[in-house]
């Protein structure tokens, strides 16, 4: 027990051993957090860093993907230009930007909030429900997006679908409505699908939050007089911001470039009514082959996300440091 | 000792050790090996489209060659359909990929044009598959020049399928002959059986997605071919030129929008693509649509769910002619295969009799079409007529622009007009300039 001592250096002479063992020292202290570092910095150079740069590259091209090999033609920002003077580009990011991203995340917010309060309440932990309530939380996250919307589009099928049937049967409706199927109720039948599976996130991040509050501070505010409003007000809710942002910035970035449920659900479709950037980058490469226009499509979302990230570093990293 | 040391004098008797223990095991397979076995053993992969369901014909045929060619073993792999072009050409190009593919007649010319799939020509002279080259169907389909990309291996149609016992109780003693026919009949077939005040029967269902898989490509062209037009054609000049003008397409438009908004068409398949969803299949069964539209698989997958039988017939007739597409599957050898030889003598075996016994598909072969067609069932025998009046996309293929895409703008335009997001003529015009776009591009 004790110090570990230093290792005995021999006294300094020019060129000698004992000043190269000083500096081999401070040498191996100084490169030796890159080196641990070095195989996280490889996977994301390679598999993150490189696709991305391959693909700002691809964008400046006209390329089709039989072409990959060979390479395409450079053709400057013609892709950028005729991508911002197509009506389909503003007709997918309004869709990305309103429908899928606002408006899922508003609602998951919203609901998340509400659900994480009330599994947080005096009454579930009494009956120790806490942990079934959980895991009946979890269950759509458990669930693979693809069979999500498998089941979500029998669901809602106008003939067949339970809440056609339920909504018939109890005289709400004469007639089922093909959800899906229509211009007007589409994007409905989307959000309900993306907030059914992405909801828990939330609401588990929100508890465990909530959970992190300490008892004191309640009980501090109920003897001032607060009731439970203001208390929600005044003492849950601030405490509850610094999360709420951070989760807020993360799911709106998960969702902005989601591909699969507007895929898997409708194809883009009817029509283009539910077309959004990621569809509309996939088309253009993959069903198309035009591949330098998808890549554009890409860097544009890239751009975008890029914005939200900042915001999102800043928040996160802000708070933190501001915390230590 | 610091640590480059040790760790020189881990590594060192390490790799010798591995290197002495993979030498010895070498040398006792070899010595267990009876001289015969060690005959070069080649494994090859083969990969198709088809869902399992449709495939057990192949597989039985693939395990028949494995048995009978210990020397040339094929792995069976299917990658679903809508993946199988990308996949295949983001494989090839990265020197990967299966040494056999089953391709689509739509896409061998892209693909061979690219290099990406092997010549067939030195094989086929040398080597001759079935009854020689000129039994097969189709072979322009894969041809660039004097080269041949892939060897037609599976035709395919749709036809109208029908329950003839909902056609009897609407009193239509014959199926339609015309598509104004259809519409007709459609409208009669349209009812509340259960007097609910809500239709449960639909005369005419088809997918009518937007996605660009949809199948309502495959109608627009039946019906566009039936009366004498083309989305692609050739100029007096031999210039390949859009073949419909917005009126035209809006004709069309009208024509099957009509089945929406008369009710005849439910609704809810404006969000269907595929004729295999479950909504479709069951329709017929359940008796909630009493005509369709399907390929031959799915018509077997509709028949063995449904209780009253089922039958397929013939596609209405145009003010020129019968019409469906000719769909088909080539059979293609990959540049980067390590066994062209033996890839080869696989396809030849692929596109034999023997295969065909026991895969339920039409072969592109003149000769043995006629066997198969010659052991149809009657509900299906309207199948093998079809086939005869099937007009290939030759026409968009050679046209240079992208079958996809006009297959996916066409299900687009359309879906927008079906779920009233455009005016008939808006779709009309926006389609036949997607075409012009498309065609543009090819010449690029």
């Amino acid at each position: 027990m004790g110090v570990t001592p230093l290792p005995r250096l021999s006294p300094a002479k020019p060129g000698s051993g004992g000043r190269q063992a000083l500096s081999g020292y401070r040498l191996r202290h100084l490169i030796e957090p890159y080196v641990l570092l070095l195989p996280a910095l490889s996977v994301l150079l390679v598999f993150f860093f490189r696709p991305a740069l391959f693909n700002i590259v691809l964008s400046f091209q006209r390329i089709s993907l039989f072409e990959l090999g060979r390479g395409g033609k450079w053709v400057g920002l013609a892709n950028f230009v005729a991508l911002v003077q197509d009506p389909l580009t503003e007709l997918a990011l309004r869709n990305t930007i309103f429908w899928l991203t606002a408006m899922t995340v508003s609602l998951r917010i919203a609901l998340g909030l509400v659900l994480a309060l009330l599994l947080n309440t005096l009454v579930i932990r009494r009956w120790h429900l806490s942990g079934l309530a959980r895991s009946l939380v979890l269950i759509p996250w458990v669930t693979p997006p693809v069979v999500a919307v498998a089941a979500w589009q029998w669901l809602l099928q106008a003939r067949y679908g339970a809440v056609n049937q339920l909504l018939v049967e109890t005289g709400l409706l004469t007639d089922g409505i093909p959800f899906l199927a229509r211009s007007s109720t589409v994007w409905w039948a989307i959000t309900a699908i993306v907030v059914w599976r992405e909801l828990p996130f939330v609401v588990i991040a929100l508890l465990a939050s909530l959970q992190s509050i300490p008892d004191e501070i309640y009980e501090a505010a109920r003897i001032d007089g607060a009731n439970e409003r203001r208390i929600l007000y005044h003492v849950t809710l601030p405490l509850l911001r610094p999360v709420l942002a951070v989760v807020t910035l993360l799911i709106t970035i998960w969702t902005f470039n989601n591909f699969l449920y507007v895929w898997l659900a409708t194809r883009g479709g009817p029509g283009v009514r539910t077309q959004v950037l990621a569809t509309q980058m996939y088309l253009e490469a993959f069903v198309n082959y035009r591949l330098g226009y998808g890549a554009a499509v890409g860097v544009l979302m890239g751009l975008i996300m890029l914005v939200f990230s900042v915001v999102y570093f800043n928040t996160a990293f802000k708070k933190s440091l501001g915390q230590a | 000792m610091n640590r480059a040391r040790v760790l020189f004098c881990l590594l060192v008797p390490a790799v010798v050790l591995a290197l002495s223990l993979s030498a010895a095991g070498s040398v006792l397979a070899a010595a267990a090996t009876p001289p015969q076995a060690a005959a070069k053993k080649v494994e090859l992969l083969f990969r198709q489209g088809d869902p399992p369901g449709e495939v057990e014909g192949l597989v039985k045929a693939v395990d028949a060659w494995n048995a009978a060619h210990p020397n040339i073993q094929v792995k069976f792999e299917t990658v679903p359909w809508k993946d199988a072009q990308a996949q295949l050409v983001r494989e090839i190009q990265a020197g990967g990929g299966p040494d056999v593919a089953q391709v689509a007649f739509v896409w061998t010319a892209d693909l061979g044009k690219s290099g990406l799939l092997t010549d067939l020509v030195p094989f086929i002279k040398a080597s001759p598959p079935g009854k020689g080259l000129q039994d097969f169907l189709a072979t322009e389909l894969g041809t660039v020049g004097d080269k041949i990309y892939g060897l037609p291996w599976t035709v395919d149609t749709a036809t109208m399928v029908y329950r003839p016992d909902l056609l009897e109780k609407a009193g239509i003693s014959r199926f339609p002959d015309t598509w104004e026919d259809l519409a007709r009949a459609a409208k009669r077939l349209t009812l509340d059986t259960k007097g609910s005040g809500r239709t449960d029967q639909y005369g005419f269902c088809w997918p009518a997605g937007s996605g660009p898989d949809g199948a309502t490509w495959f109608l627009v062209n039946a019906y566009l071919w039936s009366n004498g037009k083309s989305f692609m054609k050739q100029d007096a000049g031999g210039k390949w030129e859009v073949g419909v003008s917005p009126q035209d397409v809006a004709g069309v438009m009208r024509y099957f929008k009509s089945f929406f908004t008369e009710k005849v068409t439910p609704e809810s398949l404006i969000a269907v693509s595929w004729e295999g969803d479950p909504e479709m299949v069951g329709s017929l069964a359940r008796g909630t649509c009493a005509i369709t539209n399907f390929r031959l698989a799915t018509f077997r997958l509709a028949a063995k769910q449904s209780p009253q039988p089922i039958k397929m017939t013939l596609e209405p007739k145009g003010s020129v002619k019968r019409a469906s597409h000719l769909g088909g599957r080539t059979l293609a050898i990959n540049p980067n295969t390590k066994s062209p030889q033996e890839s080869w003598e696989f396809l030849k075996y692929l596109a034999s009799s023997e295969t065909f016994k026991t895969y339920n598909q039409f072969p592109a072969q003149k000769a043995l079409l006629a066997e198969v067609q010659a052991r149809l069932p009657e509900a299906e025998k309207a199948y093998a007529e079809q086939l005869t009046y099937g007009t290939s996309f030759r026409d968009y293929i050679f046209s240079g622009a992208n079958v996809n895409g006009m297959w996916a703008a066409t299900n687009r335009e359309f879906g927008a007009v079906f779920s009233g997001q455009k005016t008939i003529e808006q779709g009309g015009a926006d389609l036949v300039k997607a075409m012009n776009a498309l065609l543009a591009e090819g010449k690029k």
